[in-house]
């Protein structure tokens, strides 16, 4: 008979929590919402010996205040649903601010296991930790681990069913107050202990919530302070003779407590001077070098996706190529009719291979920017954007998301829940999709390599520059007219510097390139049939791509794209799939001009001369290619982003605005690179 | 013989393709993730359980 | 005097936070209680402050540093 219990997992942001979730759940997880709330809930079921573990995420937070959303959820659920464990994640390395909210959650009186993760950190920085005596002195069980290195997960897992079944008891130590705090708890204590609100409550923390004026207690136990205080009962905290406010006493009160614990059981080498990780941020975020080095990196990370890349792109290339003329001679001696060879040869290899040829770049771009996430670099580009970021009127904050949206703009446009001021997350939200997605770039490989042989990553880098530029510029344009407001005060922990281990990052990158040979397979793989489809037929029958019905619908639109110097209803249709994705783009094209063909001569003659000449037939020309460009690095982005954009914003006004502006945005500045330049005389 | 294979290969292919097709335009509605380049971001809060 | 003030590679003590009681909660959180001992790894004049305080690395935007009162160790 195996017993359930659930556990809840509460720490410190950064502190490994969803790399301990992980290592507990796999892949084994749902994702969601805490009701009414744009906050993240995950939950996970595993077993472990004869108990099934159902194991609450909580949103990451230093404290349990009320202040903000997070805080309030994290505490809500642990005295509302009262979870049998309470999991608190603290980093060994930063265990000073992490007990903070260790003894909050013990106060809170639910039993409490404490998960002494990143270990090996602490360690190798020369910190000695005694398990057992901090366990003795906190009065709840200790349990070091390694999370990322799965170390310690079942000695864990053991504590926590012991707790559970009342093996090992959780008698957390009370910190002390001081005389005069100390004795208004009891005093609180007595008159609320009849309240009927209160008895989920453990008494000594809703006495001190009460005394701190806890607002959102105050209102689920129907307590009216003022009412209580008139009548001499509880005595108003300002009257107490302390040298600060009661909310900072208390604070304060806490970390003497904890202080008081690890002076008797860590040990910390008297470090003089900065370690290594701070002697690393002072040159990469110095105020001269902070933004050069960035831009520089940024360039290294294009020019690795695509000298690198390009080798095997050569290589996928030429294969597509020739498994396009197996496949259709094989078709045509079989004397399957002529329509099914073409859509499998054109339709289906041209058009999906197409896409996948361009895998290799795509992964080399997710390398590059896996390594600076997982480095921890990417929080410092915060920092060094700050500067720039509070010109526009926002805080280096809002640049992080941004910065995920080099790789696709979903999990960008829900990376502004971050940002607390909800007019700066507006911003980001309709900003973000400027910066460059990873499906955009095959779009610039292809361009950029059939347009400007040997420069591609100068014009790729270029692009990419532009769209953060023009990002900045939009945002600073709302900041000034929509959305007037202050920046909000920037404070943000920065984690330690970390060497990516090549199977952490691994996993990520193999992920995103999963996914996106999934989608490959599936969504525009059904895309470049029906492309296909129109671009062949219409409603005759079988007929030239001329006439065809896909031509047809590109010919209506074709005219707007006239002064941007790329008129044409191939290039027309070809935008117009990339709403659905921005793959498409590239499939299209290589469904209309047969790339897959034009790609497997190419490979066989040894020269890249077959696209040019395919392309320039088209009416594309160096000028009016990098305005294409330029209009797909900015133009309406597809519908799982504008599908994100409505569900985070809740509004189709700002989803319609969203789709709207950026094609306005795309098509005006398409127009002056095209223009402009002809004038300059490119 | 032509038009047996024809049909053969042609109606795998273009069921697959409808099938691909509902299934992504059904899981965008239902607010899931439909595999963009960039699902496998951790915090991805539209990934589905697997 | 103010955060804002000391310059790289200072340790300082901090005395206090001059701000509303949101922020100055959020603050104390984080560490910053009177007393403590803060060092300066990256000061930006016009932007903002990487600080360590209790173990861990702090970033703090211009506006907030210039609330935080603090006093030079000798």
């Amino acid at each position: 008979m195996s017993k359930s219990i659930t556990i809840a997992l509460a720490g410190n942001p950064n502190s490994g929590k969803t790399t301990l979730f992980n290592a507990f759940t796999g892949a084994r997880h749902s994702v969601g919402n805490w009701p009414g709330v744009t906050v993240e809930k995950k939950e996970g079921k595993i077993q472990h010996n004869n108990a099934q573990i159902n194991i609450v995420d909580l949103p990451g937070t230093y404290s349990l205040s009320p202040y903000s959303l997070e805080e309030v959820v994290a505490r809500n659920y642990i005295v509302d649903e009262s979870p049998d464990v309470v999991l608190n994640i603290v980093d060994a390395s930063n265990i000073e601010r992490n007990l903070y909210l260790s003894t909050q959650l013990m106060e809170l009186g639910k039993p409490v296991v404490i998960a002494l993760n990143m270990m090996d950190v602490a360690e190798k920085r020369g910190h000695k930790i005694d398990c057992k005596k901090l366990s003795e002195l906190l009065g709840v069980p200790v349990v070091p681990i390694v999370a990322a290195q799965k170390k310690g997960i079942q000695d864990l897992l053991n504590t926590i069913v012991d707790v559970s079944k009342g093996k090992i008891i959780c008698n957390p130590t009370d910190v002390d107050y001081g005389k005069e705090i100390e004795a208004k708890i009891k005093e609180t204590i007595e008159v609320i202990k009849d309240n009927i609100y209160a008895h989920k409550f453990n008494p000594r923390w809703l006495a001190l919530k009460v005394l701190e004026e806890d607002e959102a207690i105050l209102k689920t136990i129907k307590l009216n302070l003022s009412k209580l205080q008139s009548h001499e009962q509880i005595a108003a905290t300002s009257e107490m003779s302390l040298d600060d406010d009661f909310e900072s006493v208390i604070v304060d009160r806490k970390y003497t407590h904890i202080a008081k614990i690890i002076s008797k059981a860590v040990k910390k080498p008297k470090v003089f001077g900065l370690t290594t990780s701070d002697k690393i941020d002072k040159v990469l975020t110095n105020k001269w070098l902070g933004l050069p080095i960035f831009a520089g990196l940024m360039y290294i990370a294009f020019w690795f996706t695509f000298s690198i890349g390009n080798i095997f792109l050569d290589l996928i290339d030429g294969y597509f190529g020739a498994l396009g003329e197996s496949v259709g001679a094989s078709l045509e001696v079989a004397g399957t009719a002529d329509w099914l060879n073409s859509l499998v040869v054109d339709g289906i290899i041209g058009g999906v291979g197409g896409v996948l040829t361009f895998v290799p770049n795509i992964a080399f771009l997710f390398i590059a920017i896996g390594i600076l996430e997982d480095s921890g670099y990417m929080a410092r580009v915060a920092f060094i954007m700050d500067r720039a970021m509070r010109k526009v009127g926002l805080s280096g904050k809002a640049f992080i998301p941004m910065l995920v949206g080099f790789g696709c703009s979903v999990p960008a446009i829900m990376g502004t829940r971050t940002l607390e001021e909800e007019n700066d997350r507006l911003t980001a939200i309709l900003v973000s999709p400027f910066m460059s997605c990873g499906a955009r770039l095959p779009i610039y490989i292809l361009f950029a390599g059939v347009f400007f042989p040997g420069k591609e990553s100068t014009v790729v880098y270029s692009l990419y520059m532009l769209g953060i530029v023009v990002a900045i510029l939009a945002a600073l344009t709302f900041k000034k007219t929509l959305f007037k407001g202050a920046a909000v005060p920037f404070i943000m922990e920065l984690p330690p510097y970390r060497i990516p281990t090549i199977k952490g990052t691994g996993i990520h990158v193999w992920e995103r390139v999963k996914a996106y040979i999934l989608k490959a397979g599936t969504v525009i793989f059904s895309a470049c049939l029906v492309i296909w489809f129109i671009l062949n037929f219409n409603l005759s029958g079988m007929v030239e791509m001329q006439d065809s019905i896909g031509a047809g619908i590109g010919k209506v639109f074709a005219p707007i794209f006239a002064p941007l110097g790329f008129g044409n209803w191939q290039a027309a249709l070809s935008l117009i799939t990339g709403l659905l994705a921005k793959e498409a783009v590239v499939g299209s094209m290589a469904v209309i001009y047969g790339l897959g063909e034009a790609v497997g001569e190419a490979a066989v003659d040894g020269d890249v001369v077959g696209f040019i000449s395919t392309l320039k037939t088209a009416g594309f020309t160096q000028l009016s290619a990098y305005a294409f460009m330029v209009f797909t690095l900015l133009y309406t982005p597809c519908v799982a982003v504008i599908g994100v954009v409505k569900r985070e914003t809740n509004s189709w006004k700002w989803t319609g605005f969203s789709v709207a502006y950026q094609f306005v945005v795309a098509w005006v500045i398409a127009l002056l690179v095209y223009q402009v330049g002809g004038l300059l005389g490119f | 013989m032509g038009t047996f294979l024809t049909v053969i290969i042609a109606v795998p292919i273009i069921g697959y393709a409808i099938y691909a097709l509902v299934k992504s335009i059904k899981q965008e509605i239902k607010g899931g993730c439909s595999g963009c380049a960039g699902c496998g971001v951790k915090d991805c809060s539209s990934r589905k359980e697997d | 005097m103010p955060l804002s003030m000391i310059s790289n590679g200072q340790s300082v003590l901090l005395t206090d936070i001059n701000w509303g009681p949101k922020l100055k909660k959020k603050l104390q959180d984080m560490g910053l209680t009177p007393g403590v001992e803060m060092i300066v790894i990256s000061n930006d004049t016009n932007g903002s402050f990487i600080l360590k305080v209790r173990d861990s690395r702090l970033v703090l935007g211009c506006s907030v540093t210039q609330q935080i009162m603090v006093q030079s160790i000798v």
